[in-house]
């Protein structure tokens, strides 16, 4: 027998609302959550995982490169994109979006991918010789850091 | 009965007040969107009767219904519209002036 309960008897009419069925309804407000632990795994781990793979790509694109490797440049490009397609998978089983989550997630891509750009340009700008891998590492790690700060954003907004 | 009293009831959101549509609004308010799926398991309803009650709220201009796909798999995402945070937010200050007294 089905005996999901409905919507249709007993429902107090606006005007009979007591002030305890007032604060129950209230609480009830406050405590209703629909993003679960996964979904916060899922969001975080995508955009976290963003900053990892685009600052990845801004090592590899030097690493190959700057030896002449263009196949191994083109597999690189492929696993970035392969990466891609995977996060946005991932992303895409979360069944609930945390308030805030697109303005914090574009706000830190969009720094990731500034630094990305500014980094490939000051790299293939200085080609004679190539930057070392002192310097282009930390590049890297610096491309990366807006979107790892970004996760670690949404998971503390969406936990409050 | 004072005056108080009589205006907070007044501000109540029949649309919003029967208690599913209630409990569905109140899940939509902390998030961006949310999955079908996910808001008939936190409301503990059945298919029929979350549809039922989205519709409602959808013609209330209450909530925005998006539905896609993921892959092969037919998805559908409920989103509180500006129009429905507003109402939402004060049928809680109704609330509060009730419980308040």
């Amino acid at each position: 027998m089905n005996t999901i309960p409905s919507d249709s008897v007993d429902i107090p009419l606006p005007g009979d609302v007591t002030a305890a069925q007032a604060r129950a309804a209230l609480s009830q407000a406050s405590s209703a959550q629909l993003v679960t632990p996964r979904d916060l795994r899922l969001l975080t781990g995508f955009v976290a995982g963003v900053g990892v793979i685009v600052g990845a790509i801004l090592y590899l694109s030097w690493a190959t490169l700057s030896v002449g490797n263009q196949g191994g440049f083109a597999i690189s490009m492929s696993l970035y994109a392969a990466a891609l397609a995977l996060l946005l998978v991932i992303k895409s089983r979360a069944r609930a979006i945390p308030r805030g989550f697109r303005r914090t997630y574009n706000i830190g891509f969009a720094v990731t991918m500034t630094a990305y750009c500014t980094g490939i340009l000051w790299i293939f700008g200085h080609q004679s010789p190539w930057p070392s891998a002192s310097v282009v590492i930390p590049m890297s790690i610096v491309t990366a850091v807006p979107c790892l700060i970004a996760a670690a954003l949404v998971h503390r907004t969406a936990r409050a | 009965m004072t005056d108080q009293e009589q205006h907070a009831r007044f501000r109540l959101d029949e649309v919003i007040h029967a208690p599913v549509r209630f409990s569905i609004v109140a899940a939509l308010a902390h998030v961006e969107e949310a999955d079908f799926a996910a808001v008939r398991d936190a409301v503990q309803v059945s298919d029929s009767v979350l549809s039922k009650q989205v519709t409602l709220l959808e013609r209330a201009g209450y909530v925005e219904v998006k539905k896609g796909y993921v892959g092969k798999r037919p998805r559908t995402w409920l989103k509180l519209t500006p129009v429905g945070e507003a109402a939402f937010n004060g049928h809680l200050q109704a609330l509060r002036a009730i419980a308040g007294q």
